[in-house]
């Protein structure tokens, strides 16, 4: 009975019955009221109950209670064959490589040609493979194992294709797998499994899992989590867990266990540089440590700085200066060092030292003991002639080269005005300064066209808006006159009329590379008006804080603000996995390479040749799938154009990777599976039997089977009866 | 002595101060248009006099500091675009003034969101036509940003000179009120008649006697002038970690 539904089969379901209940309760309510005044109780309660019951049986047979069962039917049903492509199939147990015993399975039942199943292998993901030559092919390569997709995936094919039975063979080492997740219908086909290697338990210890954040911050600790595991003999021995950094042992912890031999281990780590960082996790290995390959990962961390170290030197305080600090103040990611000359030698303070807030410029301590601390010098209307500088303004230079940021903002003791013709900061300038020279009046800075995708004067979704913005802004007032642009430079905003010698506009604002690092040059020292202005001149409070937020971000190289980035599809993989490469590629105009000829080539690499030449599309974009390399080790996949390198991303080759961390086959979850749709479960690959002998029927829906229970006539015969009895007893009893 | 970043400031003796060094600047920048200018606030009746002192307080900041201010600053009304012809305005007043326009209290919201600093001076000495009215239209745009004392602790304290209390030309009461914006004070408003202390007539004579402290309390009532208006320029600079130490040491000294 347990498949069996009840229904009820008069029109209008359970509200007509409730309706119908009610009415006829209410009726053997009246019928009671009528037989209260019986002065014999034997005779009440007799009329009462036959009466009740009349109306009982009157009301089972109205309501019509209909028993529903669906039933199904065995038919001849396909057969397919789910194959464990893992890395984890390579590994040899007593018996030998676990994929030989699957090439020798497959060999086995292709010698009988009854059965010709479908054949879907599986990792990373699930796809279809040729029956006849599965043993020959077989080369077990992929990254992961998953089993549940893989089922999935079959059985939403096998709908169509009427499977009947599915033979699985795995080693089953997916730790995540459950058989209750796949939500398995009783139309499912039957699931066989084969454990390859379940009769086989391995030694081992590994580091199952690693985790660690992907970005870090110089001098603030890192934690690096690592799920360890051991198995079989290892079960019980000491598993000690080493943290290497540079060669160098750095920690060691012995991991605790449970019972089933899982634990984790934390490492805290402090960089101390930024950059990439480098760290191995190694289980000293055991002599009767089976697999050897999942004792070592590594864990690369990308070390920047928690904050963007600003350094803003101002010549003195004005409003461009007091806008640009608060913005950078206000800013929660920049961690602003400010000094402003506040008084000159001639200034008459009228007060003694003690009487003033005034600090030394600590000129030494900045520009030698800490410059490289900054991230970028913002030099702001400043002149360094009074200041005793001229020594450390190569030091400035040299730190740019190194890959530091600079910029100079106009004013009367900027450029020319500030004495820097001629000095180390000239040198990485990106225009050349010349003679003095302030150009007065009013103008609108104009984008050069070519750049108006660049990300520091891109104020709007498209070039067109971009210009559009940048004319309604509230003008600016004079500028440095400066004597040329350097040719690498980019002329990112210019004057509208005014020209240089050389018959070019005369630029307002101008970004470049020195050495590894990025300057700009900005003449005027007025771009405060487009935060502060009357509403009948546009107001550009936003637009200030876009353009100044880029131009902090361009400057350090926000790798959001690069034109071409690349970036791979994980972090880490096995040796000679599958590596997918994505990215979008603009030239130095952040114009789209459109259908450019892009070469990948890993570094280190082995030789010059590219790994792959892929072609981007009309967006400049790009996506190529590669073998990764085949020795462990950190990487760096590089895409050149033309021979230029234009992007760069990084990424982790374990000999191990996440599908040899945990090798512990899980029987049980397949055995559930197959307990579910009538399946059987093999461990190991010697007792398997034929195919034929696994081929089976499938179920199908064949409809369903009801049945009334109360319309008979009996019944309707015993509900005759007790109201034939219930009225002549009334009757005879006097009432009506 | 460690200091901040790391900086051993006792070797920092050695290290020439900055305003021992730096030559006189009187070169214009670009012109008036973005140079900084204390610009005098016409509004109602009773602001005459405004202009002299901001113009005095200019000649002042100038001469003290290494900001140049214009010399000879504008005038702007709150209710015109001439408003925002500078972030700072000096608003100095003594009488009773009519409520100002629903165009007049937007400008001023607008002009503080935008970084807007602005100065009321009240001229009288303890009168109460001119506070009442400033109160009444503070209430008006900021209903929510009250008048409230500013803490002698405050930056405004120490961005130049190293102040105790204010003064001005009358000594008042022992603290400056002000709105605070956001992480900075965008109105301070002074009832000790500041302006009154650095007027000057036509013959560069002071315009009017310092109570009670006489000469020392006019010095004390233009550092504070001074003081201002590098809050305006540096806002909260001078509380910067760097600063610290040293202001520490030198209002631990003076104790």
């Amino acid at each position: 009975m347990a498949d069996w539904q009840w229904q009820l089969g008069i029109s209008g379901g359970s509200t007509t019955a409730w309706v119908m209940g009610l009415a006829l309760f209410a009726l053997w309510l009246v019928e009671l009221r009528s037989i209260r005044g019986e002065s014999d109780w034997r005779r009440r309660y007799a009329l009462g109950a036959l009466g009740g019951l009349g109306l009982l049986a009157v009301y089972l047979l109205a309501i019509q209670v209909t028993l529903v069962r669906e039933t199904f039917e065995e038919v001849a049903g396909g057969t397919g064959i789910l194959l464990d492509n893992s890395r984890s199939m390579t590994l040899s147990g007593a018996g030998g490589p676990r994929s030989e015993s699957v090439r020798a399975l497959i060999d086995d039942w292709q010698d009988d040609d009854r059965v010709n199943p479908m054949v879907y292998i599986f990792g990373a993901n699930t796809r279809g493979a040729m029956w006849n030559d599965l043993a020959e092919s077989y080369d077990p390569s992929d990254d992961q194992t998953n089993i549940r997709d893989a089922l999935r995936y079959v059985l939403e094919k096998s709908a169509d294709q009427g499977l009947g039975s599915l033979v699985v063979i795995t080693d089953g080492a997916d730790s995540s797998f459950r058989a209750e997740t796949l939500g398995l219908g009783s139309d499912a086909p039957s699931i066989h499994a084969v454990v390859v290697g379940g009769d086989d338990p391995l030694d081992d210890q590994a580091i199952v899992s690693l985790h660690a954040d992907t970005t870090a911050y110089v001098g603030v600790p890192a934690v690096i989590r690592a799920d360890v595991r051991a198995v079989g003999d290892l079960l019980r021995s000491e598993l000690r867990v080493q943290l290497w950094h540079e060669s160098g042992l750095e920690q060691e912890v012995v991991a605790v266990l449970d019972d089933t031999g899982r634990g984790t281990v934390e490492f805290e780590v402090t960089p101390r540089q930024t950059g990439r960082a480098l760290y191995h996790l190694l289980i000293p290995a055991a002599s009767n440590d089976q697999v050897l390959q999942n004792n070592n990962r590594a864990a690369l961390l990308r070390v920047g700085r928690e904050r963007l170290r600003a350094l803003l030197v101002a010549g003195r305080p004005d409003w461009d200066v007091r806008f640009l600090r608060d913005f950078l103040k206000r800013d929660g990611s920049v961690d602003l060092v400010s000094f402003f000359i506040l008084r000159a030698a001639a200034d008459l303070t009228a007060a003694p030292t003690n009487e003033l807030a005034l600090i030394p410029f600590p000129t030494d301590e900045l520009f030698r003991e800490h410059l490289g601390s900054f991230d970028v010098v913002i030099f702001q209307n400043f002149d360094y002639a009074p200041y005793e500088m001229q020594t450390y303004l190569p030091r400035i230079r040299d730190y740019v080269q190194r890959g530091g940021s600079f910029i100079m903002i106009g004013g009367d003791r900027s450029f020319a005005e500030g004495g820097y013709a001629g000095t180390a900061i000239e040198e990485i300038l990106p225009v050349k300064i010349g003679q003095a020279g302030v150009l007065k009046g009013t103008y609108q800075a104009e984008v050069s066209k070519r750049l108006a995708r660049h990300p520091i004067v891109a104020l709007g979704p498209d070039p067109a808006l971009t210009r559009q913005t940048w004319s309604a802004l509230p003008a600016l007032h004079g500028a440095n006159v400066v004597s040329a642009v350097n040719e690498e430079a980019q002329v990112l905003l210019h004057h509208p009329r005014a020209r240089l010698r050389n018959g070019a506009r005369l630029p307002i604002l101008v970004v470049g590379e020195a050495g590894r690092g990025r300057v700009a040059a900005m003449t005027t020292d007025a771009s405060w008006r487009w935060r502060f202005a009357a509403d009948d001149t546009t107001v550009g409070s936003d637009e200030y804080e876009l353009f100044w937020d880029r131009m902090i971000r361009w400057l350090t190289r926000d790798p959001l603000l690069e034109p071409a980035r690349i970036s791979t599809d994980r972090e880490r993989y096995g040796v000679g996995g599958k590596l997918v490469v994505s990215g979008r590629l603009r030239d130095e105009t952040y114009q789209p390479m459109k259908e450019a000829e892009v070469e990948l080539h890993y570094q280190p690499g082995a030789d010059d040749e590219p790994i792959a030449v892929v072609r981007a599309d009309q967006d400049g974009r790009l996506k190529a799938t590669l073998r990764a390399p085949s020795e462990p080790g950190a990487y760096e996949v590089v895409a050149s154009v033309e021979g230029v390198e234009v992007a760069r991303e990084v990424f982790i080759i374990e000999e191990s990777g996440d599908e040899l961390g945990d090798l512990e086959a899980m029987p049980e979850q397949l055995q559930a599976v197959a307990m579910q749709t009538g399946g059987r479960v093999f461990l190991g690959t010697s007792d398997v039997p034929a195919l034929s002998e696994l081929a089976s029927t499938s179920r199908r829906a064949a409809g369903l089977v009801s049945k009334q229970p109360l319309s008979n006539p009996w019944f309707i015969l015993l509900t005759v009866i007790v109201l034939g009895v219930t009225w002549v007893l009334r009757r005879r009893w006097g009432r009506r | 002595m460690p200091g901040v970043f790391g900086v051993r400031w006792g070797r920092l003796c050695w290290v020439l101060a900055c305003f021992s060094v730096s030559p006189v600047h009187r070169a214009a920048a670009f012109g008036d248009a973005t140079a900084v200018e204390i610009v005098s606030l016409d509004v109602g009746e009773g602001t005459s006099g405004a202009r002299n002192v901001a113009e005095r307080l200019a000649w002042e900041v100038r001469k003290r500091s290494s900001v140049e201010p214009i010399l000879e600053p504008g005038r702007a009304r709150v209710d015109k675009a001439s408003l925002f012809r500078s972030p700072f305005v000096y608003w100095r007043g003594s009488d009773e003034f009519p409520p100002l326009s629903d165009d007049a209290i937007e400008g001023l919201r607008k002009y503080v969101h935008r970084g807007g600093f602005i100065l009321i001076d009240d001229a009288t000495a303890g009168g109460e036509e001119f506070d009442r009215a400033v109160r009444r239209e503070l209430l008006r745009a900021f209903p929510a940003l009250p008048l409230k004392p500013i803490s002698t602790e405050h930056t405004i304290y120490r961005s130049f000179y190293l102040l105790r209390q204010p003064v001005g030309r009358v000594q008042g009461p022992a603290f400056l009120e002000g709105v605070t914006y956001g992480d900075r004070i965008a109105i301070v408003y002074s009832r000790h008649d500041l302006g009154g202390a650095l007027q000057r007539d036509k013959l560069g004579a002071w315009s009017q006697a310092v109570v009670p402290g006489g000469e020392a309390q006019r010095e004390l009532a233009i550092r504070l002038g001074v003081n201002l208006v590098l809050y305006a320029l540096c806002t909260d600079y001078k509380d910067d970690q760097v600063h610290a130490p040293f202001i520490m040491r030198r209002r631990g000294a003076g104790r």
